[in-house]
């Protein structure tokens, strides 16, 4: 073993500062002793490496305290290296449990949103809510077949006169709507067999109608309006079909999909908003005063032109 | 056990005790050494042995650090004593000083 070994020296030069007030003479003879039982050591076992024998001594500060309390003085602090040491494990330590959870809910919850139209199916945030046209269901976890679970309701109501407004609240649901024949409203739906609701009720307030479907989870809905009503339709999931429409749309969901199938012989004056997804398709505006409107706002969805895709 | 061996260094001493059966760490018995020469229990003298090149620091006990030992025996017998005597619940004897 070389004398002048550096991590030896340094371990020494350690031990030498934390002694601190200790008279220098003093200091020598402690390093002196210190560095000698090392050197012994080594040269007694050769198996052994300085990295043992210096952690068998223990810490350079420790040592030195240890000098220290038995001539009754005041042991020295941590060093601020030692301090700055362990702060910065633990600001990395809190960054990497961060970072992981991060990349998990990162994993997790993407695609933000992933629309497979083979499938019938809307899937947002990596399929934390999942709209199927099979299922009805806003949860992927529930793959049971509930076509037998299902039991329908409908209705029809003649509306009287014309430009009747005509708001359908929902929470979850899939919706078709289409021109009626014979220009009454109607709905059919099919609901879970064990929904508390019996029917969804219909009321009038200033020429407005108010079909308020908001407390089914899950509605597969057909739902047929008059010409020239101005429909208000808004909730949180939905797949909406809206299927050549000769009425005004103004429609509100949070999540899902539009489609849109315009009619070739009327025009349209469109406003589109996405804020988390894309409008798949193009939407010709009109400048023409009896254009229909057709309002759509969906936070994370998409709007398609199903007309272009057929 | 210096006083048996006449002198001794630390290292020899680690060795020593660690066959008795006390495991003393270096950190802890080094430090000891130092108070006690301080203190003047015992007293130390550097040698640089011919063949190898590390020096060695001898420590060998003084006329008070004997004094000191003898006291400390006496003191630890009595104290033996007393505790066997517990131990046996036998009534207590006092000792006089």
């Amino acid at each position: 073993m070389n004398n002048k070994n550096p991590k030896l020296e340094a371990y020494l030069t350690k031990i030498d500062k934390a002694l601190g007030s200790i008279a220098v003479s003093e200091k020598a003879e402690i390093i002196t002793e210190l560095k000698s039982h090392i050197l012994s050591e080594l040269s007694r076992n050769p198996n052994q490496n300085l990295d043992k024998t210096l952690a068998s001594l223990g810490e350079a500060e420790h040592v030195a305290n240890r000098y220290l309390l038995e001539r009754g003085l005041s042991p020295s602090k941590a060093s601020k290296h030692q301090a700055i040491k362990w702060a910065a494990f633990g600001l990395v330590g809190t960054l990497s449990v961060f970072a992981v959870l991060a990349m998990f809910l990162f994993t997790q919850l993407t695609p933000i949103i992933e629309v497979n139209e083979a499938e019938g199916r809307v899937r947002i945030l990596g399929g934390l809510i999942d709209i199927s046209d099979h299922t009805s269901s806003n949860s992927s976890t529930k793959k049971v077949d509930r076509s037998l679970q299902e039991r329908e309701i409908s209705g029809t109501a003649s509306l009287s006169g014309k430009n009747q407004n005509i708001n359908i609240p929902f929470a979850n649901a899939i919706l078709a709507l289409n021109n009626s024949k014979d220009d009454k409203l109607s709905w059919t739906c099919k609901i879970e067999q064990d929904s508390k609701v019996k029917n969804f009720s219909l009321k009038e307030k200033n020429n407005t109608y108010n079909l308020d479907m908001s407390q089914v989870e899950g509605a597969n809905c057909n739902i047929e309006l008059p010409r020239d009503m101005k429909l208000s339709i808004h909730g949180s999931n939905g797949n909406i079909q809206i299927q050549k429409p000769a009425f005004d749309v103004d429609l509100k969901i949070k999540n899902g999909q539009v489609s849109i199938h315009p009619r070739e012989d009327l025009d349209y004056s469109y406003s589109l908003d996405v804020t988390n997804g894309e409008v798949d398709g193009n939407f010709i505006s009109s400048t023409n005063e009896k254009a229909k409107t057709i309002k759509v706002s969906i936070l994370n969805g998409q709007i398609v032109n199903s007309k272009e895709s057929d | 056990m210096i006083k048996k061996r006449k002198r001794a260094y630390g290292f020899e001493l680690l060795e020593l005790l660690k066959v008795h059966g006390l495991s003393i760490k270096e950190g802890t018995l080094y430090p000891l050494l130092s108070r006690l020469s301080k203190e003047g229990v015992l007293s130390a003298q550097w040698e640089i042995a011919p063949d190898k090149g590390n020096p060695k620091k001898f420590y060998s006990v003084t006329d008070e650090g004997q004094n000191k030992a003898v006291q400390m025996k006496e003191e630890f017998l009595k104290m033996n004593q007393l505790l066997k005597e517990l131990s046996n619940n036998r009534s207590i004897k006092y000792y006089e000083q």
